[in-house]
């Protein structure tokens, strides 16, 4: 029996230590700390004078209106965004999933916001959608459609920034999509055809079964990726009108310098809520959404 | 030049044995043939010679001396892949020399051996360019530089000619003859498929389920089989095998030694029976024969026995094999071997 | 054989007008940026500026330290990704590779960095950086990247993608796992690490909320803060000035990406697909 050196049992650890330092660093530690900062009332001018509370932070989010306005709002968000992303990226990729020259430079086009910072993306868009000069309004009043005051109005607020949202990111999942459309064998589809299916069938038993690993992909890529909104929020609208577009980073982020121990258990909730998903994700994952 | 030696080893692979106490001697300089089926274990024993799948337990021995604790790049063995593991990024003379570059050689010298070797292998044009832009053939014969450009004492190839072609891998077969008679030295070579250990063996070492079944030149093991298995792996069509109907003993013979005839033939076992399958070989044409509950092939010269048609075969008596119960051949010592002939007499 | 033409011309129609809802804005943006204040303010908007007013860049440009804040992001993307690479290869390969203790649990800790937002880590994250008194430096901005748990998994996958044999036939040929490592299986895996490297350099290079929150002066803030910051500065009515500081932002990774989309979209594919 070859016995392994000592350098060999340890050259492994050595070799992943500096990305384990780095993790146990900036990820696992801080958790841990936001956790512990969640039960004191901090003091950031002199750590020594903050206070252990005990759950009384968390009581305090669970008694807050502005938190749960915040989370209704986060939450309303990542249902519009992803569920406009799916069915407009999935109808897109239908559209565009022949390789032809045209499609590939629409593909192109849709995705160059994706690349694009979410700063500019919120500064030009914050522009266009401006009630009096922007051009949006222009072009629906040109149209003869209703104009809107988008970001300056509480009921539209939160749906602009959707919009905006949806339009960054939609790029990324339309070529997704795309790769896995044309992944399938055309064999399947001739075999559909010789069976006289019809087209609505073959879509429905044939395409979305087949695809079901990337939508499922989209789904909880996205749905994570909005729960931490927050670029958009700060740049367009500052969490306003009225709170109308208040979400949970932001909120947390309102209290970042104010009230730390505060704003750590509201780190934590979404801690939590991002736990859950990531959770169901993998679990999910490991049964492979796949229907053969 | 290097003998090879397994002393007692075996090797587990989740908790279950692939190998047990396996011996095993491989002479200098021969062209030793590891052949099975898949999962009998044979690449497991090439592994443990490079060092690459060590054994759980037992020594591996070079030369006499025990390698167990010697790196694979330090052994003097060099190896081809099935898939020939070429080093796809870099060109075909880089692949060539990296072995040497390692062992710290000479430029002068390394480009010397590089120019020779691969004028050898017919690949002086192609020095430059990426293994991507190669055939198959050729990737076949960087692989085969690259490993004898270390000159090593060992040459082990894991069933190198399996993603050629079938007329380039005859001609790999003779090309590879060669090169084991110019070298002279150890090769090893592992497949599971009989034609190549037939053509190409000194020595085939035929394993099943990862014990050695037998391991002796290709004409004895073809025509002195040990045991059923070895009987019925060996040869295309293999051995006809029939039930005795006694002691659970069964009996056979090579499909080239029976008679065919229209008329009956006298021979120790003869029978009629009904062809039902014909295949025109060429030289040959391949029968099945019908005979009662079983079939039986025939190999004969005669091409024009039709489908249906009844036919009577002969065997003699020196052709025909004889297994017990379990398996293992009944030989002519054998104290019972003459009244087991007996009843074929009139089977 | 007509009816057939007419689809495809609607077919085309549509697919301009998708096409046009996409580019659209940037060209609005690139065109205020080159107006005049009052063109901004004119109804119905001006499409087209009389004469293209260079001196809103100057003027942008100069409103802030953007010197500073270009340099900034240059060095803070640099050296996120060299860090990142030098971090990241030994430890796919080993998690790829071999076999040793806590695997598995080391393994499901960088899957819950992958997961893990800033935005749940960044009130520690600065306490931290603070206590260590590098808030005026870019170390907070850099440092919690080291570990790029996206990009160890992606290149984990691919190195177990890489036959075996190859591995074997270099300790075959004699070669050092360092060289077979950094000799061979790196080079192997350059469509990963390339696909990496893009991820990394749009993610940072466009990040606004880690500076934001890492940062309070402007001798360490990146591009991405300085531009957002015009709309304080210049005011919310002067979209020109902040449009023109924009187009600096976006040109440069616009260029890039019309230079070499094809390799841009590959990559990106290839991260959703795997």
């Amino acid at each position: 029996m070859k016995k392994k050196t000592f350098w060999e049992t340890c050259r492994p650890y050595v070799m992943i230590g500096p990305a384990m330092i780095g993790i146990f660093l900036f990820v696992i530690y801080p958790m841990l700390y936001l956790v512990y900062l969640s039960f004191f009332k901090y003091n950031l001018l002199n750590s020594a004078m903050s206070r252990y509370v005990g759950f009384e932070n968390y009581i305090q989010i669970f008694n807050r209106p502005d938190f749960y306005k915040s989370l209704t709002n986060t939450v309303i968000y990542t249902g519009g965004v992803v569920v406009l992303t799916m069915l407009i990226s999935l109808f897109f990729a239908v559209w565009l999933k022949k390789q032809t020259r045209l499609n590939y430079i629409i593909q192109a086009g849709i995705f160059t916001p994706h690349i694009i910072s979410i700063v500019s993306v919120s500064l030009v868009w914050l522009w266009l959608m401006e009630p009096n000069l922007g051009f949006l309004n222009f072009a629906l009043e040109k149209l003869g459609l209703p104009t809107s005051q988008w970001l300056q109005s509480s009921k539209t607020a939160l749906f602009s920034i959707i919009i905006v949202s949806v339009w960054h990111g939609i790029g990324y999942y339309v070529l997704i999509l795309v790769a896995a459309l044309q992944g399938i064998s055309p064999n399947i589809y001739e075999a559909a055809e010789l069976d006289n299916t019809s087209r609505f069938r073959v879509f429905r038993r044939i395409t979305l079964p087949l695809i079901s690993p990337q939508m499922f992909f989209i789904l909880i890529i996205m749905t994570i990726g909005s729960f931490k909104v927050f670029d958009t929020v700060r740049i367009m609208t500052g969490g306003g009108p009225n709170n109308a577009t208040n979400t949970l980073v932001y909120y947390i982020y309102g209290f970042r310098t104010t009230n730390i121990g505060y704003a750590a258990a509201t780190g934590v909730v979404l801690m939590v809520i991002i736990g859950i998903l990531t959770f169901i994700y993998f679990r999910l994952m490991s049964k492979k959404v796949h229907y053969q | 030049m290097a003998s090879i030696e397994f002393v007692n080893v075996t090797k587990e692979f989740e908790k279950k044995d692939i190998i047990k106490d396996l011996n095993l001697t491989i002479k200098d300089g021969t062209f030793t043939v590891l052949v099975g089926p898949s999962g009998c274990g044979k690449t497991t024993l090439l592994r443990m010679i490079a060092g690459i799948g060590p054994q759980s337990s037992g020594a591996v021995l070079i030369n006499g001396d025990d390698v167990t604790a010697v790196a694979p790049g330090k052994r003097g063995v060099a190896m081809v892949f099935q898939n020939y593991a070429i080093y796809p990024t870099m060109s075909v003379r880089e692949n060539i020399e990296f072995g040497l570059k390692n062992n710290k050689v000479k430029k002068e010298e390394r480009n010397q051996l590089v120019e020779s070797i691969s004028a050898a292998v017919g690949l002086t044009d192609y020095l430059d360019r990426k293994p991507s832009t190669l055939s198959g053939g050729q990737r076949q014969r960087v692989a085969l530089a690259r490993a004898m450009v270390k000159e090593p004492s060992v040459f082990l190839m894991d069933e190198p000619l399996s993603n050629l072609d079938a007329k380039l891998r005859a001609q790999m077969r003779l090309d590879l003859i060669e090169l084991h008679k110019k070298l002279g030295t150890t090769f090893v070579y592992v497949t599971h498929d009989q034609v190549e250990a037939m053509s190409m063996a000194d020595t085939i070492v035929l394993m099943n389920n990862g014990l050695i079944q037998q391991e002796a030149a290709p004409e004895e093991i073809y025509h002195e089989p040990n045991n059923l298995f070895v009987a019925q792996f060996i040869g295309t069509p293999p051995m006809n095998i029939g039930e005795l109907g006694v002691d659970g003993v069964k009996f056979g013979f090579r499909p080239e030694s029976a008679q065919t005839s229209d008329t009956p033939v006298d021979e120790y076992l003869s029978m009629e029976g009904e062809i039902a399958t014909r295949e025109m070989l060429g030289s040959e044409t391949l029968y099945q024969m019908k005979y009662k509950d079983s079939a039986f092939m025939l190999k004969s010269n005669y091409a024009f026995y039709k489908v249906n048609q009844k036919i009577h075969i002969g065997v003699p008596e020196d052709k025909i094999y004889l297994f017990d119960s379990e398996g293992t051949r009944i030989r002519k010592d054998h104290e019972r071997y003459s009244s087991y002939l007996e009843v074929l007499r009139g089977y | 054989m007509k009816k057939h033409n007419v689809w495809l011309s609607v077919d085309f129609l549509l697919k301009a007008a998708i096409l046009f809802a996409f580019i659209f804005p940037f060209l609005w943006m690139i065109s205020t940026s080159l107006q005049t204040f009052q063109e901004t303010l004119s109804v119905p908007p001006t499409l087209i500026p009389s004469s293209p007013q260079w001196i809103n860049f100057v003027e942008a440009m100069t409103s802030g330290p953007f010197a500073t804040y270009a340099k900034n992001s240059i060095i803070i993307t640099l050296s996120i990704i060299i860090i990142q690479f030098l971090v990241m290869i030994p430890a796919a390969y080993a998690f790829a590779k071999y076999e040793f203790f806590g695997k598995n649990v080391l393994f499901a800790l960088v899957l819950i960095a992958f997961m893990m937002p800033g935005q749940v880590t960044f009130i520690p994250i600065y306490l931290m950086m603070a206590d260590w008194g590098l808030i005026k430096t870019l170390i907070p901005q850099i440092l919690p990247f080291m570990s790029n748990a996206f990009g160890i998994f992606l290149l984990r996958q691919y190195f177990m993608q890489i036959p075996e044999e190859i591995i074997e036939a270099a300790r075959l040929d004699n070669a050092s796992e360092f060289k077979i490592m950094w000799k061979i299986m790196t080079p192997m895996a350059k469509p990963a690490l390339a696909t990496i490297a893009l991820f990394s350099f749009v993610s940072h290079w466009n990040d606004y909320f880690w500076p934001l929150v890492m940062t309070d002066s402007n001798e360490v803030r990146p591009l991405t803060l300085g531009i957002a910051m015009l709309k304080q500065s210049e005011g919310i009515s002067n979209w020109h000035i902040i449009m023109a500081g924009n187009v600096v932002l976006v040109i440069p990774i616009l260029i890039v990406y019309l230079l070499c989309s094809k390799q841009i979209v590959k990559a990106f594919v290839y991260s959703g697909i795997k």
